[in-house]
């Protein structure tokens, strides 16, 4: 890259200034989230809460003691959710993008479209090897999955602790 | 008597479902009706809780299922290393294959011993100490996934007892209304004794 290029980069991306709808203020906001597992549950406006609520109410509980277990039971549902969409999770791999620019730029090389320099071969080959390392380092697909869900325990602990006490407060 | 009451819990739960797993050998839906149809007074409460019971019984065996093929694997990768000389991404045996002989396939065994004392490499010797190297590198997940089991004993043994609150709260509750009948039904005589007062 040219300083030109270079240059010109560095002026355009400061013209950026992020997202500018509603929607897309609305999507980057959730960018950091990755389970959403410690945000307050909106029962309010939860269809599903209300009308298992009312049929609970239906059962002869009280408005207080159907609130409380359903909470919980709807809270539980959340992190057993998260843990079905961690394990379903696709495979992380280190470097795939860049290991597919590779591989087309090193067959442009041999079919004679592109000359690949000494030092471009030697930088391919060292960000290969670093690739294999991190990837072996990642594990494969089973042991990726048991480690993501290994984090959620502590959400399991907290929810299942929950619906106990609401049950055990609420029916004696 | 209970594939009564199957049905009638099924009618419960059908509308109200929560747990939506995308399982197609269908030992989910299994287990949920093995637990439905024990339920003695089945309601929208203990209904739910029957089927987060469920879920909870199904990752169990899933846990149990992934902690096995991460160690059967992990053999799997060591013997390969053992007996590969050069670089090579190919892979020589699989799970299934280090299944077979736990299982007890002595021919596959002698197989990969003998493969592995021609390589001579001093990664490993044995299908054996392959396999205690395996054991070792995957300690860590498998700790995890020990976790992960024990936690969803845990889960369920909590959901249990609150399933049995409940189950108490729903049969106090059918006898305070049956109590209730009575008590209406015996007012409603004295009121039309012809012989009172």
């Amino acid at each position: 890259m040219t300083q030109k290029q270079a240059k010109a980069n560095r002026e355009n991306a400061k013209k950026s200034t992020g997202p500018r709808t509603r929607s897309g203020k609305g999507r980057s906001s959730q960018n950091s989230i990755k389970h959403g597992l410690n945000q307050a549950l909106d029962l309010e406006h939860d269809n599903r809460f209300i009308i298992l609520l009312r049929l609970v109410k239906e059962d002869g509980y009280s408005h207080d003691e159907a609130y409380s277990i359903l909470s919980a039971i709807l809270d539980h549902r959340r992190v057993m959710e998260a843990c079905y969409e961690q394990y379903h999770a696709p495979k992380e791999i280190f470097g795939r993008a860049e290991a597919g620019m590779i591989r087309e730029l090193e067959g442009h090389h041999e079919s004679g479209r592109t000359t690949l320099s000494y030092n471009d071969r030697l930088s391919f080959g060292r960000f290969k090897a670093r690739a294999k390392r991190t990837n072996e380092r990642l594990g494969s697909v089973l042991v990726q999955r048991v480690r993501r869900l290994g984090k959620l325990i502590r959400y399991q602990r907290r929810s299942i602790a929950q619906i106990h006490r609401a049950t055990q407060k609420n029916v004696k | 008597m209970t594939e009564d009451k199957l049905k009638q819990s099924l009618a419960i739960l059908n509308p109200i479902r929560t747990v939506k797993l995308k399982d197609k050998t269908g030992n989910f839906e299994a287990i949920l009706q093995g637990l439905l149809s024990d339920l003695e007074t089945p309601n929208t409460l203990s209904v739910l809780l029957c089927e987060q019971i469920a879920e909870s019984i199904f990752w169990m065996r899933r846990h149990v299922e992934d902690k096995e093929l991460i160690l059967l694997e992990a053999t799997a990768e060591k013997l390969d290393k053992a007996q590969q000389i050069g670089f090579r991404d190919d892979r020589t045996y699989s799970a299934e294959d280090i299944k077979q002989v736990l299982l007890g396939d002595e021919t596959l065994k002698q197989q990969i011993n003998d493969k592995l004392k021609d390589t001579s490499n001093s990664i490993a010797t044995s299908f054996d100490s392959c396999r205690a190297k395996a054991f070792v590198s995957c300690a860590k997940e498998i700790r995890i996934a020990d976790d992960l089991i024990q936690r969803q004993m845990l889960n369920i043994r909590h959901l249990q007892r609150s399933l049995d609150a409940i189950d108490m709260k729903s049969r106090i509750i059918r006898r305070m209304d049956l109590e209730l009948e009575r008590i209406e039904r015996d007012l409603t005589v004295l009121e039309h004794d012809p012989e009172a007062g």
